[in-house]
């Protein structure tokens, strides 16, 4: 730092080239990975989006298309399909969020200052979070078999079998909550993170001044950690909306749709239905979800930003 | 680290909660692949009398070729995605300015994309090229999957290299590639071994291109030959957890080498 700025200050030439050379060239990096995601992103993107306002099916999937506008569109968020995957999704992304960001708070909080085994927690909690959601989803779909691990050990405590992935709602919830299991390992190394940031002082002292752990909690811990939930809320939020593998190995989107959400709709009615047109439009409107989320979300940390 | 000095019994309550929770459900997956197909659920305890049949039953020429292929698609897709990714990760950390909302506006996009969303139109798309039904399309649709997020995990390793190293360098007459070759990737050679594990496990147990874009069995990864078993009628479980163990040592095995490279360089990337 100080040779540079030394050299900055006796050279001026030095700096004109430094302006010059930094900017400059490194652009060209961006090229192979820019031209790679335009070809093989940006233009199938371009392609889905032509694909919702066209008449696509298994029999011209390879052919011409026949435009007919917004009704491919219309036609799919007006099924009663749809808003059922709609609130599925909500009920989903819900879930995973509430459960992922408090499960990886307080496993973070238990975590933070404990000694040797927290490395050992923490690392076997990690190796869930690495493994893929297929053989979690496998995994967590033979425990929740009523004859399965944890209706066994429920019904040591003489609970009676329940059937996690067949009643109602709760496949949508049982599924949401294996998701949500993966997703607190990656919170509490964020939110661990963060804690171990945290000053030590300001806990010291509040303790000092005699404030019980609780309110520790609440008025220091908290507030310190707001732009961290912030941050996890949202790349939470956007992975659990998108979130496919874990519905297709435990449900398949079943029984009949109740577990069905927005990308799975898309799914079956382009590769179980062969509707491509309505797969497309469904997949849009997804994006298009998420996309005003995103945006929404920077919107408003722009502006705590301004007022802070 | 000082305020507590011995730890309490919340904690240590907690602690043992979470093993449990984190480490029954994979020991549950080893057990049940050692049972016989009739004490699966007869015998639902650990007291079992432990077999090999389900890994006999399942280990075969068709197994050893799906492992093959997944290693196939999984190191090329990691192989491509780093070429791709470092230097892109390391133009979006160093300039300044529109280029960057847009370089990074269009990771998030396509990052936060449903992946259905992009497999009906890639299905097109590649079987214009005549890339379906081979592993070069799946580890090309893969890579266009897992670039973005390797471009975000990476470049906040970019961003913590000071650039007056680079300068230095650069000074001293240094063209920028061999700044960016011999300076720059040394340091963060971290942060793409992150990159790299995550975007290797990812690939290795990705299914919906695979099982959509190939058509014979005998290019299947093994991810496949899980997802392919889900939808039948009655699940053939001893045989099913057998194949997922079998597909999880790799990822253990990785795993045991860079846990704490992940541990550390997760919390770094999602945190600035």
């Amino acid at each position: 730092m100080t040779t540079a700025a030394g050299a900055r200050a006796t050279f001026p030439a030095v700096s004109r080239t430094r302006a010059r050379l930094v900017p400059r060239g490194v652009g060209l990096y961006l090229l192979p990975a820019g031209l790679y995601l335009a070809t093989l992103a940006l233009y199938p993107f371009a392609e889905l989006v032509h694909m919702s306002v066209s008449d696509v099916t298994a029999e011209n999937i390879f052919g011409d298309w026949h435009f007919i506008g917004a009704a491919g569109i219309q036609g799919a968020v007006s099924t009663a399909d749809f808003r059922e995957a709609a609130v599925n999704s909500l009920i989903y992304v819900l879930l995973v969020v509430g459960v992922g960001l408090g499960g990886g708070l307080a496993a973070a909080m238990v975590l933070w200052r404990a000694g040797h085994f927290a490395g050992f927690t923490l690392s076997l909690m990690v190796f869930s979070w690495a493994l893929p959601g297929l053989i979690n989803g496998v995994d967590w779909r033979f425990l929740l078999d009523p004859r399965g691990m944890v209706d066994t050990i429920l019904g040591v405590f003489h609970v009676a079998p329940i059937y996690w992935l067949v009643d109602g709602r709760l496949p949508l919830v049982s599924v949401a909550l294996v998701n949500a299991w993966t997703v607190v390992p990656f919170a509490t190394l964020v939110f661990r993170a963060a804690l171990l940031d945290m000053p030590s002082e300001v806990l010291a002292a509040a303790r000092v001044d005699g404030a019980r752990p609780s309110q520790v909690l609440r008025h220091i811990v908290l507030p310190l950690l707001r732009p961290t939930i912030l941050v996890l809320g949202v790349l939470s939020l956007l992975y659990a909306f998108k979130s496919f593998d874990f519905i297709y190995v435990m449900t398949f989107g079943g029984p009949g749709t109740a577990s069905t959400t927005l990308p799975f709709l898309s799914y079956r009615l382009a590769f179980e239905l062969y509707e491509y047109s309505k797969g497309a439009a469904v997949a849009l409107i997804t994006v298009g979800i998420v996309v005003f989320l995103a945006v929404l979300y920077l919107r408003q940390v722009h502006r705590e930003e301004r007022s802070a | 680290m000082t305020q507590t000095g011995r730890t309490g019994w919340v904690p240590r309550v907690g602690m043992a909660v979470l093993i449990v929770l984190y480490g029954l459900p994979f020991f549950w997956l080893v057990v049940t692949s050692l049972k016989s197909d009739t004490a699966i659920f007869s015998q639902t305890g650990l007291i079992f009398e432990p077999t090999l049949a389900a890994y006999r039953a399942v280990v075969n020429a068709e197994l050893l070729q799906s492992c093959v292929n997944s290693a196939v698609i999984a190191a090329g897709t990691t192989a491509l995605t780093l070429v791709l990714a470092t230097p892109a990760a390391y133009a979006l950390a160093r300039l300044k300015g529109m280029l960057v909302t847009i370089g990074l506006g269009a990771a998030i996009l396509l990052q936060i994309t449903p992946q259905p969303a992009s497999l009906i139109p890639l299905y097109r798309v590649l079987g214009g090229w005549n890339l379906l039904g081979s592993q070069l399309g799946v580890i090309l649709a893969d890579t266009a999957l897992l670039l973005p997020f390797c471009i975000l995990i990476i470049r906040p390793f970019f961003l913590s290299v000071p650039q007056e190293v680079e300068e230095a360098g650069l000074v001293d007459g240094a063209s920028r590639w061999r700044v960016f070759w011999q300076i720059v990737l040394p340091i963060t050679v971290n942060g793409i071994a992150t990159g790299a594990t995550i975007i290797f496990f990812i690939a290795w147990g990705e299914f919906l291109y695979a099982i959509t874009f190939l058509p014979s069995p005998s290019l299947y990864p093994i991810s496949v030959l899980i997802a392919g078993q889900i939808g039948m009628y009655g699940i053939h479980w001893s045989n099913m957890m057998a194949i997922a163990v079998m597909a999880s040592i790799p990822i253990l095995v990785i795993y045991a080498f860079t846990h704490r490279l992940l541990r550390d360089g997760l919390a770094l990337g999602s945190v600035r």
